[in-house]
């Protein structure tokens, strides 16, 4: 199976999330890149992390996908502290591999939701707009 | 003299083949298949057996190679069993040549490329530096504008195997000017280096056009498996036929730009020509000048008025006076805001 590449896709989630850019699925594992824009409504930007048991929840299934790595962003309880209220952060999650279906999920970083989580629901994945990679992870 | 890519692959081919301790005395026809095995077409006898004479003979090439016919074993060797081609020294006019633009070479490998081509240049540099040394110290002639930390160019041998590959690529894209992260998917058609900056020119499927992307604000590009959208060179050459720069002003066309330049500029200015469509209007008789430029607006350009100011003032068009007007106020203000607070640094 060649990777393919979902962009952009569409989801809801709080303001001040993190962006969701892009999720590409390889063949054994799931990556999804997301964009992080600090703003003044924390001093000096402040600060951002993950949590160890972040996961997908496939809906209309019971399968959960736990968080396998976090790249470029600290996993939980260290931190990452912005410099300012205009920083950037550019990150990656990886999951085990998504099914090659038409599906939606839900990325949960903790339950119950609160305004600083980094929670999205309704992620679509829709089979007719994936792009096939050249190359593979 | 000017060496036939292909030939010198045929020649390095040979070369291989007779220095190959595992299978000696290869037949011409042994020859001629691992050839056509590397270049992928068919070659005569006789193309290979000139190919051999010019590696024996030819001058110029320089190789002058031992090649003998064994008769007994039915195949070609080296009579000198330590030969091979790639290690004949640089004749004299190579040493020249190289030594000439290696210091243009050392520069461009420390900022602006890849780990790739910085390997092939550096095997370049291991070649010469025995030479340097029987030459004596060589004492450094080019000097180039270059700064080892700028982000970006570890990006650039893929993006540059796109370009030349005609492959769609996405990447993440952060804006500087909006403050946000994007995933663009582009049909990269060119590199193009501005100021010792890099760029990325490419048809842009979000914009439906062409668009500029800094090397360094772009992550993580993915080659795509599509259709290539392909831009007429046409187009891609006159998006930069009148534009000062990389990022022509949104709606712009080409316009006529007038600027004042002191006496003292309008000499750096003549000898440094900002556009090919560049005039001189209006010659005063205190030296200054009142230049006539042809361009879309860009931020470089409103950046080079800026950058020498007050010997150069742009008058007209008025949208670009104003954003000179309005950046130099804004200097202004901070300037006079810092000189209170440099109490505090």
């Amino acid at each position: 199976m060649k990777p393919k590449l979902y962009n952009l896709p569409s989801y809801k989630t709080n303001t001040g999330c993190p962006r969701m850019l892009r999720i590409i699925l390889y063949e054994k594992l799931t990556r999804i890149d997301f964009g992080h824009q600090t703003d003044s409504f924390y001093i000096r930007g402040g600060w951002v992390n993950i949590h160890p048991e972040t996961f997908i929840r496939i809906h209309h299934s019971k399968e959960k996908l736990q968080m396998l790595k976090a790249e470029n962003i600290p996993v939980k309880p260290d931190k990452h502290h912005f410099r300012s209220t205009v920083d950037n952060l550019y990150f990656t999650l990886y999951f085990p591999p998504l099914p090659d279906r038409y599906l939606s999920f839900d990325l949960i970083e903790d339950e119950p939701a609160t305004t600083t989580l980094f929670n999205y629901y309704n992620i679509r994945i829709n089979k007719a707009k994936a792009i096939e990679l050249l190359n593979k992870i | 003299m000017s060496l036939n890519k292909e030939a010198y692959i045929r020649y390095k081919v040979i070369d291989e083949c007779l220095t190959n301790r595992f299978v000696t005395y290869p037949t011409i026809q042994d020859l001629i298949a691992a050839c056509e095995r590397k270049l992928g077409k068919i070659f005569s006898v006789s193309a290979i057996q000139k190919d051999i004479k010019a590696m024996k003979e030819d001058d110029a090439l320089g190789f002058l190679a031992p090649i003998k016919f064994s008769r007994q074993f039915n195949g070609y060797y080296y009579a000198d069993t330590d030969y091979s081609i790639n290690t004949i020294p640089l004749n004299s006019s190579d040493i020249e040549a190289l030594d000439a633009v290696s210091d243009m070479l050392e520069a461009f490998t420390g900022s602006r490329i890849s780990e790739n081509f910085n390997q092939a240049v550096e095997k370049i540099f291991a070649s010469l530096k025995e030479k340097k040394f029987q030459i004596g110290k060589k004492q450094r002639c080019i000097q180039t504008d270059t700064y080892n930390q700028q982000k970006g160019f570890e990006n650039f041998e893929r993006l540059l195997h796109a370009v030349a590959n005609r492959i769609p690529v996405c990447f993440i894209h952060y804006s500087y000017k909006k403050r946000c992260f994007n995933s663009v998917i582009t049909h990269p058609m060119l590199l193009k280096e501005f100021q010792n900056r890099w760029y990325l020119v490419a048809y842009s499927e979000q914009h439906k056009g062409l668009r500029t992307f800094g090397l360094d604000r772009i992550r993580d590009p993915l080659f795509l498996d599509k259709p290539f959208h392909e831009v007429d060179e046409r187009i891609v050459n006159a998006y930069f036929s009148h534009i000062y720069g990389t990022y022509p002003w949104p709606g712009y066309k080409h316009q006529k730009i007038y600027f004042y330049a002191s006496a003292l500029m309008s000499d750096y200015i003549k000898a440094n020509p900002i556009h090919e469509s560049q005039k001189e209007h209006n010659v005063k008789s205190d030296g200054s000048i009142v230049f006539e430029v042809e361009l879309i607006p860009s931020q470089e350009l409103v950046n080079f008025f800026k950058q020498f100011s007050p010997d150069v003032v742009v008058l007209k068009p008025s949208p670009i006076v104003k954003a000179v007007e309005d950046a130099l106020k804004t200097a202004f203000f901070r300037y006079r805001m810092n000189h209170h607070e440099t109490q505090t640094v």
